[in-house]
């Protein structure tokens, strides 16, 4: 890599964590010395990270990175299961409607989540799943899948043909061979499953209309720290740089695999 | 045979999508030619869609495209070379491919409190940095003025999507064999020739995807606007609006209008496009 | 690769199978939804079950998102919960489409006349919320600082403009006030229009601001000139209600104009600057004739609440004598029956019990009449305004203009 490449990174790294280098301190210091000048840019004040560990708020937040961490799997696990196949077929075989259905799963993008709210909440209602796993789980699905469904479109769009035929001359079956490429596209797969859980984990407006008590995750539990005549910034923040915390070891897990996947064509 | 595989393999995926995304914006369409007041329905026709467009407030519309068009404009510009210096194994990669995820993963009530601390007049990072280098004499209230607080809720913007960017156009680049770049080189290219002669043209559709994506995603900016500058006309996105609408002005049926009138006018030009490269692409 | 893979999945498995053993609670119960202000101590709770058998599940959602949940459940015909938070404004849209639950027949006559508030929640004869944050507005001084400069206590209006340009001369930004584009700003606008005699809308709704020597125009000139001149921080364009109390709090400023009755709890606390400093004061009013106005939340049940017969008894519970002390003490929840200030005053529990004292009487509701539907629309709009015009992107003539006109609009939406 040239000299501009290693800028380039370095002024990346810089300008991505200095943010939550400031969020850190804010975390460590008082809500008091927040207020206060010349700005203090260190802090030491452990209270409000003793405060949520241990205090009174610690049940509610081990029970809100439980929720946020149970429905950010289940939920990647089911996108990915049910978009895998579908995006196969899509790489792979012509069919009637093709061009309409691929459209209808773009246009899920593009969906203001307000237009469907209030009818999918009274659906939820009818149906008693309210405040469930389960309809978090399809929401969440149902709105961050396309984007899965596209990249590992993508992915199978890569695999090059003569593996189809091969697998065509081998007299495999249509199963068969979907086994076998979605093997070949396992990079994919994983990226596909770190940006959706990704997206879950940091899921807002979602859990806010659909979620209560029971399956509360964090986005919405960082919100509480609002009184009623004054916001208490540290420990909201430092709720916040705690719920980095699982994503970071996510990431770290599963670079190598996301990185060091290349289709090797082996015959 | 083939036909029964087919259908089974994409059948959960597009029943889910139907009853839980489609049958719920139809009947939400539905309503939005209705005048909804919680116990009383009455058909008024297309009057939800005149009164949206004469009562949205004009700001909101400049103020959105500016988020457009700086988000997106500097996302994919970041994104794309960035990516591309990722594709290749160095010391340390992992770390600093983690290191830059996090902002992307950063929830968003927590983004718009840290960077509240950055901006803020009088106790805020930026303005103590610019002073401490001479280049201001007194800290500045960045977020009063509309165009520094339009330039300033955007980087917190592009701050979070470029991550999410780089991630996909990363995990495309992996898919570029080798060997392309090895011609590239043999023929006397240099690295950043490489890039925009060769692989940018390989990336055409990621690139279509991902400028799509950043425009949805800036046209739907609300979190950020908020915390930084609550309902402030000089900052105001649609979403914000339409947000009042429903919650404030408890108008569902406007409230609906709005946010497919944005919907139609984010997505269409882009789709369009595509569908045409497509066309043109099968002939 | 596949052992991480069955690893997740087997997770999966174990998680979603942990989700079915949840117990199953056998008896009665009740969910409230209320503000994170709200949050009941578990031994208060507790109390309750008790004595009446009844669980109670609290959720506590932020102001902004509980509105949210609770407007797209009632878009939806149902209930968010069987206790649910709102506050005045909400009762006459709400209200009017049957959301609430009729209330008065609960209450005694002696209890209406000890609960302050009871009129700003009810609508056409109904009583659709029990009120339990008492929430006027209240001034509140850095005593130190007056008496550093040698100003005396203000009164007037005009005592009170004195005493800020002669305490800005020591130190600038002396008063504190909000003109960011959030829901708290409109707040000191309302007040002051009182405060200078007169009101913001006459019975028939009409706009009574954009005449110029109006009490709400002349309140509005005091507003954006104070800022204008600097008796203000510069920032607070970018201040909400709670940046003020917080910057106040830590010895920023000399008056929070439109401070709240909560803070006397707040203002005087361990952790607070300026506890030995602080001073509430009434509200300085035209000829020393103070006034204020409340903006007191209430617990109401909605009319699609499944467990009515047990979220009624919680809220009687709750609005008990005893009950009220312990919440005020505990949790700061400032008191809705007279009878409880004026026991917490004697006991020295309630700071500047006397000021309260005297301020009572003087507590009116915002408007002539109960607050319209279209109140919340309103308020943001006037928020967004005094923004513009505090910003100077707009005068403050043709800001209270664009707010008449609008007000004007929605007044006669159907």
């Amino acid at each position: 890599m040239n000299r501009k490449g290693k800028f380039f990174i370095i002024f990346m790294l810089i300008w991505s964590l200095i943010p939550l280098i400031w969020g850190i301190r804010t975390s460590l210091l008082s809500n008091n010395d927040l207020y206060v000048r010349p700005l203090k840019y260190f802090g030491t004040d452990m209270s409000s990270y003793r405060e949520l560990f241990f205090g009174k708020i610690a049940v509610k937040f081990f029970m809100a990175t439980k929720n946020s961490f149970k429905t950010s799997i289940l939920g990647t696990i089911s996108g990915i299961i049910i978009t895998i196949p579908c995006a196969y077929v899509f790489s792979k075989y012509e069919f009637i409607l093709k061009k309409t259905l691929y459209a209808l799963i773009i246009l899920v993008l593009a969906i203001p989540f307000y237009t469907i709210m209030i009818p999918l909440y009274r659906l939820a209602v009818d149906y008693s799943i309210i405040d469930t796993q389960i309809i978090l789980i399809i929401i969440y699905v149902c709105g961050y899948s396309p984007m899965s469904f596209l990249i590992m479109k993508l992915y199978f769009d890569a695999v090059p043909i003569e593996l189809e035929e091969i697998g065509m001359i081998e007299g495999a079956s249509k199963l068969r061979r979907f086994f076998t490429a979605a093997r070949l596209i396992a990079p994919g797969i994983v990226a596909a499953s770190l940006i959706m859980f990704f997206n879950i984990w940091s899921s807002f407006v979602v859990p806010l209309i659909f979620s209560m008590k029971k399956t509360k995750p964090l986005t919405i539990f960082i919100t509480e720290f609002v009184g009623k005549s004054s916001v208490n910034y540290s420990i909201m923040t430092t709720a916040g740089i705690v719920t980095l915390i699982i994503p970071i070891i996510l990431v770290c897990v599963f670079n190598r695999y996301f990185i060091d996947g290349i289709i090797t064509i082996s015959k | 045979m083939k036909n029964k595989f087919i259908v089974f393999m994409i059948l959960p995926f597009i029943t889910l999508l139907m009853v839980f995304i489609y049958y719920p914006f139809f009947k939400s369409i539905y309503n939005s030619f209705y005048n909804f007041n919680f116990n009383t329905r009455e058909f008024i026709g297309i009057e939800n869609y005149i009164r949206v467009i004469k009562e949205v407030h004009r700001e909101t519309f400049f103020n959105t495209a500016m988020y457009v068009f700086f988000s997106v404009i500097t996302e994919i510009v970041i994104a794309c070379p960035l990516a591309y210096i990722l594709k290749n194994k160095f010391k340390g990669r992992g770390l600093v491919i983690a290191l830059l995820i996090l902002p992307w993963i950063t929830p968003p009530a927590v983004n718009g409190v840290i960077w509240r601390w950055i901006y803020d007049g009088s106790y805020g990072l930026l303005n103590d940095i610019l002073m401490k280098l001479s280049i201001i004499d007194n800290s500045k209230v960045w977020l009063a003025s509309r165009l520094s607080s339009l330039l300033l809720i955007g980087v917190v913007h592009v701050w979070k999507v470029i991550p999410f960017m780089t991630l996909v156009f990363l995990s495309q680049l992996q898919k570029i064999p080798k060997e392309l770049y090895e011609a590239g080189r043999v023929d006397g290219l240099k690295e950043n020739q490489i890039l925009v002669k060769l692989i940018i043209p390989m990336m055409k559709s990621t690139l279509c995807l991902m400028a799509l994506q950043g425009i949805i995603s800036a046209v739907q900016i609300f979190d950020e606007v908020y915390v930084l500058t609550g309902f402030s006309l000089d900052t105001r996105s649609l979403m914000i609006e339409d947000y009042l609408m429903i919650f404030s002005n408890l108008k569902m049926g406007q409230g609906t209008a709005l946010a497919l009138i944005v919907m139609t006018v984010s997505t269409l030009p882009m789709l369009l496009y595509r569908s045409i490269r497509i066309e043109k692409e099968k002939i | 690769m596949k052992k991480i893979i069955l690893c997740i999945m087997l997770a999966g498995l174990f998680i979603a199978c942990g989700e079915k053993k949840e117990k199953q609670v056998e008896g009665k119960k009740i969910t409230v939804l209320v503000a994170p202000w709200y949050s009941f101590p578990e031994t208060l709770l507790k109390e309750f079950t008790a004595e009446s058998g009844i669980e109670v599940e609290v959720e506590n959602l932020a102001w902004d998102s509980m509105k949210n949940k609770v407007v797209t459940a009632v878009s939806a015909g149902t209930s968010p919960a069987d206790v649910a938070q709102f506050t005045g404004g909400w009762v006459g849209s709400l209200g009017k489409a049957g959301y609430f639950e009729d209330l008065s027949g609960y209450l005694t006559e002696e209890d209406k006349k000890d609960m302050a508030n009871i009129p700003l929640f009810s609508y056409e004869g109904k009583l659709f919320g029990i009120p339990t944050y008492n929430d006027f507005r209240l001034t509140y001084i850095n005593k130190k600082k007056f008496t550093d400069a040698g100003i005396e206590i203000p009164t007037t209006i005009k005592e009170l403009s004195a005493s800020l340009e002669k305490l800005n001369t020591v130190e600038k930004g002396s008063l504190m006030v909000p003109y960011s584009a959030t829901s708290a700003t409109a707040t000191p606008w309302f007040l002051m229009t009182k405060a200078y005699g007169g009101e913001v809308f006459d019975k028939n709704w009409n706009p009574l601001f954009a005449e110029k020597g109006s009490a709400g125009y002349k309140a509005m000139e005091f507003l954006i000139n104070s800022y204008k001149n600097q008796l203000v921080d510069p920032n607070a364009v970018t201040y909400s209600g709670s940046d003020i109390v917080s910057n106040f709090k830590n010895g920023k400023g000399a008056v929070d104009l439109a401070g709240w009755s909560g803070n006397v709890t707040v203002y005087t606390a361990e952790d607070s600057k300026i506890k030995d400093d602080v001073q509430a004061i009434l509200v300085p009013g035209l000829d020393g004739n103070s006034r204020t106005y409340s903006l007191a939340e209430s617990f109401g049940i909605p009319a699609k609440a499944e467990n009515k017969a047990e979220a009624i008894e919680f809220l009687l519970w709750l609005n008990r004598k005893d009950t009220m002390k312990k919440t005020f003490t505990e949790m700061g929840i400032f008191p809705n029956r007279i009878s409880v200030i004026k026991e917490l005053s004697k006991e020295g529990k309630l700071p500047f019990g006397d000021v309260v004292a005297e301020t009572l009487p003087r507590i009116e509701t915002l408007f002539v009449n109960a607050k319209p539907a279209w109140y919340s629309q309103f308020v943001t709009e006037t928020v967004t305004v005094v923004n513009q015009m505090a910003k100077g992107s707009i005068s403050v003539d043709e800001g209270l203009n664009k707010l008449s006109d609008f007000s004007i609009r929605v007044r006669d939406e159907k």
